[in-house]
């Protein structure tokens, strides 16, 4: 029991390990755990996390990329402002939807044609019977629910709708299955308050066109090299819906609008990137290692 | 000195795994040295109550709520009468908390502070840093840590890990591995070895199939193995979520002849499954002692392992070949263990003996008791400010939070010391012991 490794207790019970050997011929610490070592237990080496690394997979973001980043949130609110704009315009200030949705509907199939997108004439067909079929159903579907009920579950959805949206810019990525369906139960929703078959109908196929293949049309003109497109379509409907704003409800809102469109492409971006600098991410040994496998296929 | 000793933990027999070894061989071994070790866990199934096990450690299953992984639901306050209860009535000295998943460790150590008693903490496991499960964790583990008496890491890895974690100062953090009961653990005898089949090279895999064990990676690697060498088989004993995908890659590849899934298997009968063999492959993808391997190597097989974690630190570079957690890196490591057992360069038989004088249960119960002796209630008990500020300092929000949580456990003490006052209490009567300790025990260490 004489051998010097029973040295362990008495030195954890000093206040402060030695740092450095005291002896001469004591052997160099190792960080191995099979050898019984002449060091105390809680001994704490030069080299202790000396594999920590921080910070490695930070990607470091320039302002006006994010800026272009978080355009697409304020597009995709536009898309849905859109949508509930020509509502309020049905419904408050009985406009006749019919001319303006039939033009709508030319423009998104003339652009259907050039693009050659994934749905094709007669899906699109298919799906306009199927609405014009279901119209009487859904005209009547909420008789019995106030319209305050509706205009917060509307409200609630429009929110996850811009919460729940895939915004993205890559290639093979968009997948939107969630913010398609929460805004077809949005359309569905609002159009229940209309009063004339026709106006359900008109309606839903408009919000369609504008809630779901629109950002499918503009998520192709970014990810094309028409990337100038994009912020044309992006400011001509920003204008559109400033317009609409003004005119369907009153100024104060419009500056409300206008406030959030600066707060989410300028104020966000700035503050988040104020943000990376109390980053501190931290990498070691101790992570699960990612294997790397030479197929996928298993 | 004999203490009385309390280890609460989550993880407990009847459940296997490396946890519930650690506890039971611990306090198997601290009993040995003449100290009285109690055991406090939740229960498992009807096992509620006190049982008893070898040599009168005592076992308390406290009924309690599980939610994930027979880890108990996190209640801050909620324990704390049970656990007073059995503190006093075993005039406990020593709160020894395992596992940082575990809510009786953490509980334990937290109410064990409030009533001034000594406090050590086990870490097992390693954890990351950048997801939200981890996240939360660590903020639990900082919060127990910040008024502890002293904590044990089961390795140099899994020290920097926790220390990272729970904001710890290094010189209070001790590094005692694991061991294996190297008894268990013979390789091969020689008439197992003559019903063994000479010709052919067995990879054995004794592996939960999770995918952070590295499934993913043992199913892409076997059909390359066996379409390079017509004489390796394989024997995979473990079940889990990845044991499909095992069978369907046997059947693409027509190797039902050449790989063997056994299941589930005992821990009694890992070392019958081990000798088997002759390579132990390890291709786990996190690991914070590596037991199994240590065992593999003591049962004389040839280790291939992937460079993860802990492991580097298990073994001596001899006893085993190293792999990057890659693909091609594995099946090299594998053709090059295959080249040495065929040509019989390395002598696997010697392990056995190596790897028990390396690793023993007497050696980590002594070097635990070193950590034991240390403790000093003069320095742990302090004013209670000073205790506050302590736990004020680990955040923001947490911080106060945490101030919050130790005010309101001083007064639920209060208010337990009213209800039930300390002499009401029975204190119970020792199971008896003969403190001897057998030259054999202090000649292995």
């Amino acid at each position: 029991m004489g051998s010097p490794k029973f040295n362990i207790g008495k030195q954890l019970l000093s206040p402060s390990p030695p740092s450095s050997p005291i002896r001469q011929n004591i052997k160099p610490w190792k960080k191995l755990l099979y050898l019984q070592q002449s060091y105390p237990d809680n001994y704490t080496d030069k080299s202790f996390l000396s594999q920590l690394k921080r910070n490695t997979t930070v990607a470091k973001y320039s302002y006006l990329k994010l800026i272009d980043d978080f355009s697409l949130i304020v597009f995709y609110i536009t898309n849905i402002l859109l949508v509930i704009l020509m509502f309020i315009g049905i419904y408050v200030h009985e406009w006749d939807p019919t001319l303006s949705i039939i033009i709508t509907s030319l423009i998104s199939t003339i652009i259907l044609f050039i693009f050659q997108t994934s749905i094709n004439l007669k899906s699109f067909i298919l799906i306009t019977f199927i609405l014009l079929i279901c119209s009487p159903i859904l005209k009547s579907l909420t008789k019995s629910t106030s319209s305050d009920s509706i205009w917060a579950i509307s409200f609630i959805l429009s929110i996850s709708n811009t919460i729940f949206h895939e915004y993205t810019n890559e290639k093979n990525d968009y997948k939107p299955i969630t913010s398609t369906n929460i805004s077809l139960s949005n359309a569905i929703v609002l159009a229940s308050r209309l009063n004339s078959t026709l106006q359900v109908f008109l309606f839903i196929l408009y919000s369609i066109q504008v809630n779901i293949l629109l950002p499918l049309f503009d998520y192709k003109l970014r990810v094309s090299q028409y990337k100038k497109l994009h912020y044309i379509l992006f400011s001509v409907l920003i204008t559109i819906t400033s317009y609409l704003i003004y005119n369907l409800l009153n100024y104060m809102f419009l500056i409300y609008w206008l406030i959030s469109i600066v707060t989410i492409l300028l104020i966000i971006p700035y503050y988040f990137l104020s943000l990376q600098r109390y980053k501190n991410e931290l990498q070691g040994p101790w992570d699960i290692a990612k294997p790397k496998l030479l197929s996928k296929e298993m | 000195m004999p203490y009385n000793i309390a280890m609460c933990t989550d993880f407990f027999y009847p459940q296997p795994g490396g946890v519930e070894f650690h506890v039971y061989h611990l306090s198997q071994k601290l009993i040995e040295l003449g100290h009285s070790v109690i055991i406090i866990t939740h229960d498992y199934n009807n096992r509620n109550g006190i049982r008893y096990l070898t040599n009168g450690l005592k076992v308390y299953y406290v009924p309690f709520w599980q939610i994930y992984r027979s880890s108990g639901f996190p209640t801050v306050f909620s324990l704390f009468p049970i656990l007073r209860n059995i503190f006093i009535r075993e005039t406990i000295e020593i709160i020894h908390g395992h596992g940082s998943m575990s809510t009786f460790a953490h509980e334990a150590i937290f109410h064990g502070r409030t009533m001034g008693m000594k406090t050590v903490f086990t870490d097992h496991s390693l954890f990351g840093f950048n997801n939200l499960g981890d996240i939360l964790g660590n903020k639990v583990l900082k919060f127990t840590m910040s008024d502890i008496g002293h904590v044990i890491c089961v390795s140099h890895t899994c020290k920097e890990n926790t220390v990272l974690r729970g904001s710890l100062n290094p010189s209070k953090c001790s590094v005692i591995p694991n061991a294996v009961i190297s008894k268990d653990f013979q390789p091969a005898t020689e008439s197992e070895l003559e019903s063994k089949n000479k010709d052919e090279i067995v990879i054995v895999v004794i592996s939960r199939l999770f995918p952070n064990k590295g499934a993913d990676l043992l199913t892409a690697i076997i059909p390359k193995i066996c379409e390079v060498n017509d004489k390796v088989k394989f024997l995979i004993a473990g079940d889990g979520p990845k044991f499909l995908d095992l069978e369907q890659m046997r059947e693409k590849y027509f190797l039902q002849e050449r790989v063997k899934l056994m299941g589930t298997v005992r821990h009694e009968d890992v070392r019958n499954v081990m000798i088997q063999g002759d390579i132990y492959l390890h291709p786990s993808l996190t690991e914070a002692f590596g037991t199994v391997i240590v065992e593999a190597a003591s049962c004389g097989l040839y280790v291939v392992t992937t460079k993860v974690g802990a492991i580097p630190e298990v073994l001596p570079s001899d006893m085993f070949n190293f792999a990057e957690p890659e693909e091609i890196s594995l099946i090299s490591a594998i053709k090059l263990a295959i080249e040495k057992i065929e040509n019989q360069e390395v002598n696997t038989y010697q392990f056995h003996k190596r790897i028990n004088n390396m690793y023993s249960w007497m050696n980590i119960a002594k070097r635990t008791e070193n950590v034991y002796n240390s403790l000093n209630l003069d320095k742990l008990n302090q004013p209670l400010i000073k205790r506050l500020s302590k736990y004020y300092c680990c955040g923001i929000i947490a911080g106060k939070l945490y101030v919050l949580c130790v005010i309101v456990d001083i007064f639920i003490y209060t208010i337990l010391e009213w209800l039930y006052p300390k002499k009401i209490i029975d204190l119970v009567t020792k199971w008896p012991t003969k403190v001897e300790i057998d030259d054999d025990a202090i000649d292995e260490f």
